[in-house]
C-alpha cells in the first residue's frame, strides 16, 4: 500500500515542486504603469500626452462644431450629424460620441498632469515650464467644452450649466499666467491671458475681458501644433476636408462661399477643382477650404486680432457702436483681396444692430475653423444680441449634446436627460 | 457585384499511413489545399502534416509523441467596411470614394495587395507509467506555437492612399504546458471500487505584435518599408504563467451508481493580491436506472445523471492594472490613458446544475441525451463603460454582479428503416438558452441591465409596426438578446443498396436581434437604397421619401416599420431586426467505387452542396444574419450585420482511395 501511494504521488509531486519553483509573474512590455508617470523624467512626455489628448478633442469637435455652425457643409460619410427630425424626440440624436469623449478627456489629461506634476514636484512646481503649459492647455481644454457643448458634466456629477467650464478655464489661465511668468515662459503667459480674456467675454465680465485683451500684442498668436504618426493626430479640418480619403465637407451653400468670391478675403480661402466637382456625397458641389493647407497646419488658439474682437464686444455691449465698429474695421485693414490685390471692403454701420452684424461677421471670418463659431452662436442667441448673422433657426441645439456614452454611464444624467434648445429653432 | 464574384474551384489532396514495428506504432496524415475564393483576387494554399508515434519501453512504460504542423497562405481582395472595400465601393457607388461604380474605376481598388501567412506547430509528449494495474500515472509536456505574418502594400498611385503605404504585422504566440495526474484504483470487497486522482497543470503563456507601417512611396515599383518616407513601429508583448491542481475521487457501487467528488485550485497572479488561489468543488453523480431488477427489458437503456461544480474564469493579466498608454507625437513620447485599472478585480465564479439522462430504446433504434443546466455567474466579469468625464474612454473589466442561464439540449435520433439493403437514419437536436441579469451591483449600464439577457440589444423601437402612418418610437427599448436562444438542428442519412448513403443536414437558429450596419448604411448612403427596402422603393422611389413627416400621397401604402428604416436620415439605433434563420447546411452522397482498382482495399466517391438554401425572418433587410461582428466575451456581446461577403454556397466532389 505505502509503495502504492509513493507510486502514486510521485508524479504530482513532482509538479507541486514544478509549480513552487516556477514564477508565477507576469511581464506585460508596452503599456507604462501610473506610477511611472510621477517621475520627472516622464513629465515631458505627461504634458506631451495633454498636448495629443488635445488634439484628438479639438479635432473632433471642431469638425462637428463647424458643421453645425454652419461654417461648411456636409459632404461625405465620416460621423454624418444628423438631427432629430422630430423636436419631441430629444434624448437620442445620431451625433457620434467623440467629440464628447475625446474633449472631456482632453480636460482630464490636462488637470490630471496638473495635479500629478504639482505632486511631484513640490515648491518647484510653482515655476515650472511643464506645469505652466498643463495649465495653458487645462484652460484651452475647458474652454472648448464651455463654446461646443450643451452642458457640463464634471467627474461624472450632475449636468451644470456650460459657463461651468468657463470658471474652470479662468481659474487655470490665471495660475496659467503666474506660473509662466515664474518659469521664464512670456509666450505661455502671453496666451494665458488671450485665453482668460476670451473665456471672461463668455462669463459677461466684459470689462475684465477688455482689460486682459488690451494686454496682448495684435501680432501676437499661440496656436496648436499637430503630429504626423497617425491619422488622429492630423489637422482633421484638413484631412477630411481633403480629397483623400474624405471630401467629407464643402463651403457649399454657407456664407463663406459667397464671402470669399466676393472678397478674396486670405483668412476664409477654399478652392475648387473641375477634376473632382463633387463632395463624397454626389448631390454636394466640392469646395474645400484652403486655411489649413497640409496635415500639420496648425490652429490658432488665441490671438492679438481675436483680442481686438474681444474688445470691440466689450464696448459695443456698453453701447458705443462706433467705437466697436472702428475696432472690426481696423483688422481689415491691412487685408487684401488675394486674387485681386485690392484692400478689403470695410463693414459700414448706421446703428447699433449693424455694427453688431459687423462684428458677428469678422468673428466668424477671423475664427473661421478653430472651434469657435458655435460658443459664439449661442452666447450672442442667449443674450439676444441684434443684428445679423447665420440663419439657425433649423438648428435644434447651438452646441453638442451630452454624449449617449454619457447617458448610459452615469446616473447623475440618465437617458432622459433633456439638454437644451435653441430659442430660435423652428423645425428642420 | 458580378464582375468581382465569381465561381470558384478548389482542389484537397490527403495521404495517411498508419502500422507499425515490434513496440512502435506510427500514424502520419499529410494534406495539400489549394482553392480560389469567391471574390475576385481570393486564393488560398494550406499544408498540413500530422504525426503520432508511440513506443512501449518497457512492460510499465510507454511514451507518445504527437506532432501537427500547419502552414496556411492566401492572398485577400480589399473587403469589409474599409475604404478600399470593393464591396463598401460598390454597395455605395456612386456615391463612394470614387465617386464611380464603373468596373474600370472600382477595379482600381484592386491595386492594394495583402497576402498572409499563418503557421502553427504542436507538439507533445506523453509518458505514461503503470507499474500495477490499478495505478496508473501520466506526464505531458506540450508546446504550441502559432505564428502570423501580413503583409500589406498600397502601391505608389493607388486610388486611397496616393502616395503609398506598406503595412507589415508579426504575431507570435507561445504556450508550454505541463501535466501531470496519477489514478489510483482501491477495491472494497466485489461490489465497492474507487478511482482517486490527483493531478496539475502549469502554463506559460507568451504572445507578441509587431506592426510597421510605411507611408509615402518614391514612386512606382517594388519597394519595402525601408523605402517610405514616415514609418511607424507598433510593438505589444505578454507572458503570463498560470497554475493549478486537482484532487478526484470516483465511486462505483455495483457499476449502476457512480459519484464523483473533486477539487480543483486555480492559481494565476492575475487575479489581485485578495484573491489568490481559487478553490472550485465539483460533485456528479449518475444511476444506471435500467440495471434495476425492476426495470423491463422491453424499456431499453437509461442512465440518470446529476452534477453540481463550480468553475471560474479570470480577467486578463494586466486588466487590474491603470495603464497609460505611449504614444509618438509632434516628435515626442506622449502619454494618453489607457486602462483604467481595479487592483480588486477578481474571477468570476460560475456555479452549474445539470440533470439529464442518456437513453437507449426500441432496441437501440431510438436514442435520447437529454440535460437541463442552469448557471449562476456570480462575481460576473463585465466590460464596464465608465464616464468620459473621468478620463479613461475604455471600458474597464468589473467584478459588477450576478446573472443565470438555463437552457435544455435535447438530441434524439430514429432509425426508421433497419433492413439490410436499406437503412433511414432521422436525427434532431434542439438547445435553448435564456440567461437573464439578476444584479448589476449598481453600476449602469446599457446594455447590461437587470432583468434583462447579457448583451441586450436596445435602441428606437417602432411601437407601431404595421400601422400605416408615420412610426411611433420608444427611445431605449430593449429588441432582446444578440446571440440565439433556441437552436433546431435536423438531420438524415438514407443508405441505399451498392454502398450509396445520402444525407442532409439543417439548423434553425433564432429568438435573437441582430444590428444591420450594412443595409443601414446603404439606406443613408447609397444611391438606391438600402435592399430590404426594394419592396417600399417600387411605392415611392428611395429618393423622394424623406422620411417620417413626408407627405408623399403614396405613403399610406407603407408600413411605420418601414417609413422607419427606409430613407437616408433614418436613426442608427432602429435598425434592429429579428435574426430568426433556417439553413440547409449540407446535402451528401456516398458511392463505392463501381469499378474495383487492382491494388486498393476500397475507393469513395463522396458530392456535397453547402450553403444553397436559406430562409430568414421577413423583418430581416439584407446580408446573411450570421455574418455578424466578433462576440468574443459575454462582456462584450456585439451583434451587428457588416460588410462582408457571406459564407458561399459550394459543391464538393471527394475521392477516398483505402490501400
Amino acid at each position: 500500500m505505502r509503495n502504492r501511494i509513493h507510486s502514486f504521488g510521485l508524479p504530482v509531486a513532482g509538479l507541486m515542486v514544478a509549480l513552487a519553483g516556477c514564477d508565477l509573474s507576469v511581464s506585460n512590455p508596452g503599456p507604462v504603469q501610473d506610477e511611472f508617470l510621477n517621475d520627472p523624467g516622464a513629465h515631458p512626455a505627461v504634458v506631451a500626452g495633454v498636448r495629443l489628448a488635445f488634439t484628438e478633442g479639438l479635432n473632433m469637435v471642431s469638425f462637428f462644431g463647424a458643421e453645425a455652425a454652419k461654417e461648411y457643409t456636409q459632404g461625405g460619410r465620416i460621423h454624418p450629424i444628423k438631427l432629430p427630425v422630430k423636436p419631441g424626440q430629444l434624448a437620442f440624436e445620431d451625433i457620434p460620441d467623440a467629440p464628447w469623449n475625446n474633449a472631456h478627456r482632453a480636460r482630464w489629461v490636462a488637470e490630471d498632469a496638473v495635479r500629478r506634476l504639482e505632486e511631484s514636484l513640490g515648491g518647484d512646481a510653482a515655476k515650472s515650464p511643464l506645469v505652466a503649459e498643463a495649465l495653458l492647455y487645462a484652460g484651452y481644454a475647458n474652454r472648448l467644452l464651455g463654446e461646443n457643448m450643451c452642458e457640463a458634466v464634471l467627474e461624472a456629477g450632475a449636468p451644470q450649466k456650460h459657463t461651468a467650464h468657463f470658471t474652470r478655464a479662468e481659474e487655470q489661465f490665471t495660475r496659467a499666467m503666474a506660473v509662466a511668468a515664474a518659469a521664464g515662459k512670456p509666450d505661455l503667459a502671453t496666451a494665458a491671458q488671450a485665453g482668460r480674456a476670451s473665456v471672461r467675454l463668455h462669463l459677461g465680465k466684459n470689462a475684465e475681458a477688455a482689460a486682459d485683451a488690451a494686454a496682448i500684442p495684435l501680432g501676437f498668436r499661440f496656436q496648436h501644433r499637430f503630429g504626423t504618426s497617425s491619422t488622429n493626430h492630423y489637422n482633421w479640418i484638413w484631412y477630411i476636408s481633403s480629397n483623400t480619403p474624405y471630401r467629407a465637407h464643402s463651403v457649399v451653400g454657407t456664407f463663406f462661399e459667397q464671402y470669399f468670391v466676393e472678397t478674396g478675403d486670405p483668412r476664409t480661402p477654399w478652392k475648387s477643382d473641375p477634376a473632382v466637382p463633387n463632395a463624397e456625397f454626389a448631390w454636394v458641389k466640392w469646395l474645400p477650404q484652403t486655411k489649413y493647407a497640409d496635415r500639420t497646419a496648425p490652429v490658432t488658439l488665441s490671438s492679438g486680432r481675436e483680442m481686438v474682437l474681444i474688445r470691440a464686444e466689450a464696448v459695443l455691449r456698453q453701447g458705443d457702436w462706433r467705437a466697436a465698429l472702428e475696432l472690426v474695421n481696423s483688422l481689415r485693414a491691412g487685408l487684401k483681396n488675394v486674387r485681386t490685390g485690392e484692400p478689403l471692403p470695410l463693414w459700414t454701420a448706421s446703428s447699433e444692430a449693424e455694427a453688431w452684424t459687423a462684428l458677428k461677421r469678422e468673428r466668424g471670418i477671423e475664427l473661421w475653423l478653430e472651434a469657435r463659431r458655435l460658443g459664439d452662436l449661442r452666447r450672442w442667441v442667449e443674450a439676444k444680441t441684434p443684428g445679423e448673422m447665420e440663419d439657425v433657426s433649423d438648428r435644434i441645439r447651438l452646441c453638442i449634446p451630452i454624449a449617449n456614452r454619457e447617458r448610459q454611464t452615469n446616473p447623475n444624467v440618465g437617458l432622459d436627460h433633456a439638454d437644451p434648445i435653441n430659442p430660435l429653432f423652428r423645425g428642420s | 457585384m458580378d464582375p468581382w464574384l465569381r465561381n470558384a474551384h478548389g482542389q484537397r489532396h490527403n495521404l495517411s499511413l498508419t502500422g507499425g514495428i515490434d513496440r512502435l506504432r506510427y500514424f502520419v496524415s499529410g494534406s495539400l489545399d489549394d482553392r480560389d475564393g469567391v471574390l475576385v483576387d481570393d486564393e488560398e494554399d494550406r499544408r498540413s502534416l500530422r504525426t503520432n508515434l508511440s513506443f512501449q519501453a518497457t512492460e510499465t512504460v510507454s511514451f507518445e509523441l504527437n506532432s501537427a504542423f500547419t502552414n496556411h497562405e492566401f492572398a485577400a481582395t480589399p473587403n469589409g467596411n474599409a475604404l478600399a472595400s470593393i464591396l463598401f465601393n460598390v454597395y455605395r457607388a456612386p456615391n463612394n470614394f470614387m465617386g464611380s461604380g464603373e468596373e474600370e474605376d472600382i477595379n482600381r481598388l484592386r491595386e492594394r495587395t495583402l497576402d498572409q501567412t499563418n503557421e502553427r506547430v504542436i507538439l507533445g509528449l506523453t509518458g505514461n507509467w503503470n507499474p500495477r494495474e490499478e495505478l496508473s500515472s501520466r506526464v505531458t509536456v506540450g508546446y504550441d506555437r502559432a505564428a502570423m505574418d501580413q503583409y500589406v502594400v498600397e502601391p505608389f498611385g493607388y486610388v486611397v492612399t496616393p502616395e503609398g503605404r506598406i503595412q507589415s504585422v508579426e504575431w507570435r504566440s507561445e504556450t508550454l504546458t505541463l501535466d501531470a495526474v496519477s489514478s489510483l484504483q482501491l477495491g472494497f470487497g466485489p461490489s465497492f471500487r474507487t478511482t482517486l486522482s490527483a493531478g496539475g497543470q502549469l502554463v506559460r503563456s507568451e504572445e507578441s505584435l509587431i506592426e510597421a507601417e510605411g507611408r509615402g512611396l518614391p514612386g512606382p515599383g517594388l519597394h519595402t518599408l525601408s523605402s517610405t518616407a514616415q514609418r511607424f513601429v507598433e510593438e505589444e508583448g505578454e507572458r503570463v504563467n498560470t497554475g493549478g491542481f486537482f484532487v478526484q475521487s470516483l465511486f462505483n457501487f455495483l457499476d449502476r451508481y457512480f459519484l464523483t467528488a473533486g477539487l480543483r485550485v486555480d492559481g494565476n497572479s492575475a487575479f489581485g493580491e485578495d484573491f489568490g488561489l481559487q478553490p472550485y468543488p465539483k460533485l456528479s453523480a449518475s444511476y444506471v436506472v435500467s440495471d434495476e431488477p425492476f426495470w423491463p427489458d422491453a424499456f431499453g437503456q437509461m442512465k440518470l445523471r446529476a452534477a453540481y461544480g463550480f468553475a471560474g474564469r479570470a480577467p486578463g493579466a494586466f486588466d487590474a492594472v491603470r495603464t497609460w498608454g505611449a504614444n509618438s507625437f509632434a516628435g515626442q513620447t506622449a502619454f494618453l490613458p489607457q486602462n483604467l485599472g481595479n487592483p480588486d478585480l477578481g474571477p468570476e465564479r460560475t456555479g452549474e446544475l445539470e440533470v439529464g439522462f442518456d437513453g437507449s430504446f426500441l432496441n437501440d433504434r431510438l436514442t435520447a441525451d437529454f440535460t437541463y443546466y442552469h448557471q449562476k455567474t456570480s462575481d460576473a466579469l463585465f466590460n464596464v463603460a465608465r464616464s468620459p468625464t473621468l478620463g479613461f474612454t475604455r471600458s474597464q473589466l468589473e467584478n459588477v454582479g450576478e446573472l443565470t442561464n438555463q437552457g435544455i439540449e435535447l438530441a434524439l435520433n430514429l432509425g426508421v428503416v433497419r433492413g439490410r439493403a436499406v437503412t433511414w437514419d432521422v436525427g434532431g437536436t434542439l438547445s435553448t438558452n435564456r440567461s437573464e441579469i439578476t444584479d448589476m451591483g449598481g453600476i449602469v449600464n446599457y446594455t447590461l441591465v437587470e432583468g434583462q439577457p447579457a448583451g441586450v440589444l436596445r435602441g428606437a423601437k417602432v411601437t407601431n409596426p404595421n400601422a400605416f402612418e408615420d412610426p411611433e418610437y420608444e427611445i431605449d427599448a430593449f429588441f432582446g438578446p444578440s446571440t440565439p436562444t433556441r437552436t433546431i438542428g435536423v438531420n438524415t442519412s438514407l443508405q441505399l443498396p451498392r454502398g450509396l448513403i445520402l444525407s442532409a443536414r439543417g439548423e434553425y437558429q433564432g429568438g435573437h436581434y441582430v444590428t444591420d450596419f450594412s443595409s443601414r448604411l446603404i439606406a443613408q448612403r447609397g444611391p438606391i437604397g438600402a435592399v430590404g427596402c426594394d419592396h417600399v422603393y417600387e411605392v415611392i422611389p428611395w429618393s423622394e421619401y424623406k422620411g417620417p413627416g413626408d407627405t408623399h400621397p403614396k405613403l399610406d401604402q407603407v408600413r411605420a416599420q418601414d417609413r422607419a428604416l427606409c430613407y437616408r436620415r433614418a436613426r442608427s439605433d432602429a435598425w434592429t431586426t429579428p435574426a430568426d434563420f433556417f439553413k440547409l447546411r449540407e446535402i451528401t452522397a456516398q458511392l463505392p467505387s463501381p469499378v474495383n482498382i487492382p491494388g486498393t482495399g476500397s475507393t469513395f466517391v463522396t458530392a456535397s452542396v453547402r450553403n444553397i438554401w436559406r430562409w430568414t425572418n421577413s423583418d430581416f433587410y439584407s446580408f446573411d444574419p450570421e455574418v455578424i461582428g466578433s462576440r468574443t466575451q459575454i462582456s462584450s456581446l456585439s451583434s451587428s450585420a457588416t460588410d462582408q461577403i457571406p459564407p458561399p454556397a459550394s459543391v464538393t466532389l471527394s475521392v477516398r482511395v483505402t490501400f
